[in-house]
């Protein structure tokens, strides 16, 4: 799974969001690291609904703009459950090495 | 209130970057697209940013492929687009060389070449007197590049002093000789470069003159394969695109019959191609050229010609394919 495929399930991971709020999520998630455009956000949306992970959740008009929230679905969490499991199962193994690769000073 | 003449002309522009997508999509993510667009823009953004209209522009193009689940549609529509981007500007060359304004080349050479070179007659071709049918042919129905064997009486040194002078005196731009340069002239004068090699070879032979008539590549020729191979590209991505759409909700065996003809098609098309592109880069990489070989030879015209042609029909019967309506969505607008 790549990075901003990621990014925009975790966003939906807490509840439903429409298009805007999920960039201004992703770009929190990230410290300002990944700023989608709306182009590339709503290619992924149509990509993870094709593959069933995301599905629209309402529609609606604020101040005459059309807003359509989305949520992920069961295989969604599923999909984002795993990607974590194995994220942090990379990290942990990461950290290791790295606390061996450097040893505590000595205390006096 | 004063914001509001701004953010509509922003919206508008931003709708009509939006023309890249399908109808279909534009209809139902349209709207969506441009407000979530005009709720990152801050309150004095006039027009799109460069960033955000090649945003738009690349993921409108991947919307006209459908199957938005799907990267092999991506590289089905990569592949269509450099094949198509390629005989297009190979075609656009053709007819940049056929429309070109260009000098007379029997006249230029025969200036030349009449009267035989240190008035020994040279004028000897396959056996008979050089006509001026005989350039004719050399030149013209040639095409761009022809060469000839012509028996030489007279030594090579003795000849290619002569046949430098006898250039310079006619008009011709001798290019300077350089050590490896051997016993070779070449020649320019208006369009046509002209390659004089003397031989002599081991035997009773004697010394031979080979003569190669080149013409330069017109200048049109360049932009002509640009715009065309860009317009071919882009055709090639959208009739895939197109097709892809048609068929993307479609009975199983609708959509395994176009896939097979267009995979019959790209490789009826890229086979010969590539085959005939790697053959050109050897042979201008172990022989000497004058210029390059026209483009519509690297794509392997008019070699094999056969196999673009039976790609062709092989992709036109998929489009019809694609082409036959669909009977739900047939439907659903009789109802609507």
């Amino acid at each position: 799974m790549r990075e901003p495929t990621f990014l925009i399930l975790t966003a939906l991971a807490d509840g439903p969001r429409h298009g805007y709020a999920i960039l201004r999520e992703v770009a929190d998630l990230s410290a300002g690291r990944v700023t989608l455009l709306p182009g590339t956000l709503y290619t992924a949306l149509d990509r993870l609904t094709g593959q069933g992970l995301v599905e629209l959740h309402a529609e609606e008009v604020v101040d005459g703009r059309l807003r359509r929230s989305y949520r992920l679905t069961g295989a969604g969490l599923t999909a984002l459950d795993a990607e974590t499991a194995r994220l942090r199962q990379l990290a942990t193994v990461a950290e290791r090495r790295l606390r061996a690769a450097r040893p505590r000073p000595r205390t006096a | 209130m004063s914001s509001v003449r701004p953010q509509a002309q922003l919206a508008a522009r931003y709708r009509r970057l939006l023309f890249v997508y399908p109808n279909a999509y534009r209809r139902d993510r349209g709207e969506e697209i441009v407000g979530t667009l005009l709720d990152m823009a801050p309150a004095d953004r006039r027009r799109p940013t460069a960033r955000e209209a090649v945003n738009l522009v690349t993921h409108g193009m991947r919307a006209r492929l459908g199957r938005p689940a799907s990267r092999w549609v991506v590289v089905w529509a990569l592949a269509a687009a450099v094949i198509c981007g390629l005989f297009a500007a190979a075609g656009g060359t053709r007819v940049a060389w056929a429309l070109a304004d260009r000098d007379e080349p029997e006249s230029i050479i025969n200036s030349f070449w009449s009267d035989g070179v240190n008035g020994v007659a040279l004028t000897i071709f396959d056996g008979e007197p050089l006509r001026q049918g005989h350039i004719t042919n050399l030149v013209v129905n040639d095409a761009a590049n022809a060469s000839r064997s012509y028996p030489a009486p007279a030594p090579q040194e003795q000849i290619l002093a002569t046949t430098r002078e006898r250039l310079s005196a006619a008009g011709w731009t001798v290019r300077p000789s350089t050590p490896d340069t051997g016993a070779r002239i070449v020649a320019e004068r208006g369009d046509v470069i002209l390659e004089l090699l003397a031989e002599t070879p081991d035997g009773p032979a004697g010394t031979y003159l080979v003569m190669a008539v080149t013409r330069t590549t017109p200048w049109t020729v360049y932009p002509a394969g640009l715009v065309a191979g860009l317009l071919g590209a882009l055709v090639g991505w959208l009739v895939l695109g197109w097709a892809s759409r048609r068929t993307e909700h479609r009975h199983l065996a609708l959509r395994m019959a176009t896939s097979l003809l267009f995979g019959v098609t790209l490789v009826m098309w890229w086979l010969p191609a590539a085959w005939q592109f790697a053959g050109r880069i050897e042979h201008h990489a172990t022989e000497r050229h004058l210029r390059w070989h026209p483009m519509w030879e690297w794509v392997g015209w008019p070699i094999f010609t056969l196999f673009f042609y039976a790609g062709a029909m092989t992709a036109l019967l998929a489009l019809t394919l694609a082409a036959i309506p669909h009977r739900h969505r047939a439907a659903e607008v009789a109802t609507s």
